[in-house]
């Protein structure tokens, strides 16, 4: 969903924008480092590819269809930095010439669309083909790259409307849910044409062929997806029921709620998935939610990263040595 | 489109304002329309009617133009439908709000529809080209927007292919044929990009466009563009 102007304050809109130009800005600056004269129509043309490949719907059921948005099959088929930079040159010909998307709101679509949705793609593609054994890896991968983008597009988006005092938090895991289903036909999508693609093109595949695969390093992998999670939980957060559970209910029916009602001796940190000295209810759960998934994933991650090590160190030796 | 045969008939008063000056005062009432305080419906009201005033002296046809608004309509379901939830609680988002989200995007639309038309997106590019000399982007901007025609026009060949022989009953099978659609466009487009790539090259591109000779802007058209976005920042700040 491309946002229109107004729909954002200018606060949010006005920061986005110069954020969306300080990192288009630098993958400008890092592409072209790279880039050859002919690679600037290539580019070009690959833009063109992306705007007419939304075009291609499939029907799903009562009048709705479903098109691609094709930020994560840029990333993989051609690289982080290009993809940011067609998906950019796509939104702004999309405001100009199309009036989809506000002008004003052109930092914020370019940065859901084409910084959040390729990076998260790419990410988790990296980072499961780089775990991953098996055949079908480099579909599954790009297939959860491509599903977790949407996903997290529009949690970003939510966010953002949030901010804006546009939207109520209550219609944010709506949004979010409607996507997860939505991503599931970005997935398929991405995976049919890279099939395709690496069938007509084999040396573009990224296993058999000679296609680098992604180079994201271990704390990329994990730093990224501690931010992909923690956007999530955020807006998620309004679904964290404030009803009792089981134990509890049962508890308070058969009276017993009061006796075992007293000062803990320590005090949580955060009780009742409330976040101490957050005024406001949505906000304190909100900033609870996320505090509780880094609180989860912080020490897995180390601890992973602990078992791994030195297996890395050795896979590293080994390739030197080779 | 009409739109071609219209300027070669009679130049509208549109048609003399410089292609960068009316780049400059569109942005410039976008701007000016997303920073209105929700509410301000007679500052809404004012614009609007210079806007209508373009339209009118442009000879921009608003029916084509209103054909656009559309595209608003998903994000107006979720404001409205958060103005509704709002409304139930204490903090109610307001109808001033949702109303200034309604009309303000609408405005914003109406007033990039009008610079589609007119100037076109040839010559916005080409002011863009003027206001952002040797980017990049604004080459990239350009070149999209050439091949996009070609390419779309290549989709659109494949849709009507697909279409004539029908799609498949599970929507799984569709959504595979659509990325093989996709996966063969991309193929198609790679190709394409080679050759144009290497034919550019061999024409002596250097992977931006070069910086000709300008054409300055006429001291009296920038005036009228500066004296535009002056009162454009005028309406925003004074109540």
């Amino acid at each position: 969903m491309h946002m229109p102007d107004r729909v954002l304050t200018p606060e949010v809109w006005a920061t986005l924008d110069v954020a969306s130009v300080g990192l288009v800005g630098g993958a400008v600056y890092k592409t072209r480092q790279r880039l050859e004269p002919r690679d600037a129509p290539l580019m070009a043309v690959m833009a063109a590819f992306i705007f007419a490949a939304q075009m291609v719907n499939f029907p799903v059921a009562l009048g709705v269809s479903g098109h691609l948005i094709g930020a994560t099959l840029a990333a993989v088929l051609l690289g982080i930095g290009p993809a940011v930079l067609i998906m950019t040159a796509v939104l702004v010909i999309q405001a100009l010439v199309f009036q989809d998307g506000g002008l004003m709101a052109l930092g914020a679509n370019v940065f859901n669309l084409a910084l959040v949705a390729p990076v998260v793609g790419y990410l988790v593609y990296g980072t499961v083909l780089r775990h991953a054994r098996g055949p079908a890896s480099p579909q599954v991968a790009a297939f959860l790259g491509a599903w977790l983008s949407v996903v997290a597009t529009a949690a970003v988006a939510g966010i953002q409307l949030v901010l804006s005092g546009y939207a109520a938090i209550a219609i944010i895991p709506g949004i979010l849910l409607w996507h997860l289903a939505i991503g599931i036909g970005e997935g398929l999508i991405t995976v049919a044409a890279l099939q395709l693609v690496w069938k007509a093109k084999p040396e573009m595949a990224p296993i058999s062929g000679e296609a680098e695969p992604p180079r994201i390093g271990r704390t990329t992998s994990v730093v990224g997806l501690l931010a992909v999670a923690s956007v999530l939980a955020l807006a998620l957060s309004p679904l964290a029921s404030p009803s009792p559970d089981g134990l509890e209910r049962v508890a308070h029916d058969a009276g017993l709620a009061e006796e075992f009602e007293h000062e803990p001796i320590l005090p949580g940190a955060l009780p009742d998935y409330t976040t101490p000295g957050v005024e406001g209810e949505a906000a304190s759960t909100a900033i609870a939610g996320v505090i509780g998934v880094l609180l989860v994933l912080i020490p897995l991650a180390a601890v992973v990263w602990l078992i791994t090590w030195g297996k890395g160190q050795e896979e590293e030796t080994a390739q030197d040595a080779a | 489109m009409s739109q071609t045969s219209e300027r070669i008939r009679e130049p509208s008063v549109l048609d003399r304002v410089d292609d960068r000056i009316k780049v400059l005062c569109v942005v410039a009432f976008v701007a000016a329309v997303a920073l209105l305080p929700d509410g301000a419906w007679t500052r809404f009201g004012a614009l609007a009617g210079l806007l209508l005033l373009a339209y009118l002296l442009g000879r921009v046809p608003l029916l084509w133009a209103l054909k656009r608004l559309p595209l608003l309509l998903p994000v107006f379901l979720l404001v409205g439908l958060s103005a509704w939830i709002s409304s139930r609680g204490e903090s109610g988002m307001g109808t001033d709000r949702f109303l200034s989200v309604l009309v303000g995007a609408s405005m914003s639309l109406l007033a990039l529809a009008l610079m589609a038309y007119n100037p076109g997106p040839d010559n916005m590019l080409r002011a863009l080209q003027f206001y952002f000399r040797g980017s990049f982007l604004v080459t990239l901007l350009t070149m999209t927007h050439r091949y996009i025609v070609v390419i779309v026009a290549e989709a659109r060949r494949m849709l009507r292919a697909r279409d004539s022989r029908g799609q498949p009953p599970r929507v799984l099978d569709r959504a595979r044929v659509a990325g093989s659609m996709v996966g063969y466009l991309f193929v198609r487009s790679l190709q394409r990009a080679e050759r144009v790539g290497h034919a550019m090259e061999a024409r002596g591109f250097t992977g931006v466009y070069p910086r000709g000779r300008v054409r300055p802007l006429r001291w009296t058209q920038l005036a009228a563009g500066l004296t535009f976005c002056a009162a454009m920042a005028a309406v925003v700040v004074i109540p």
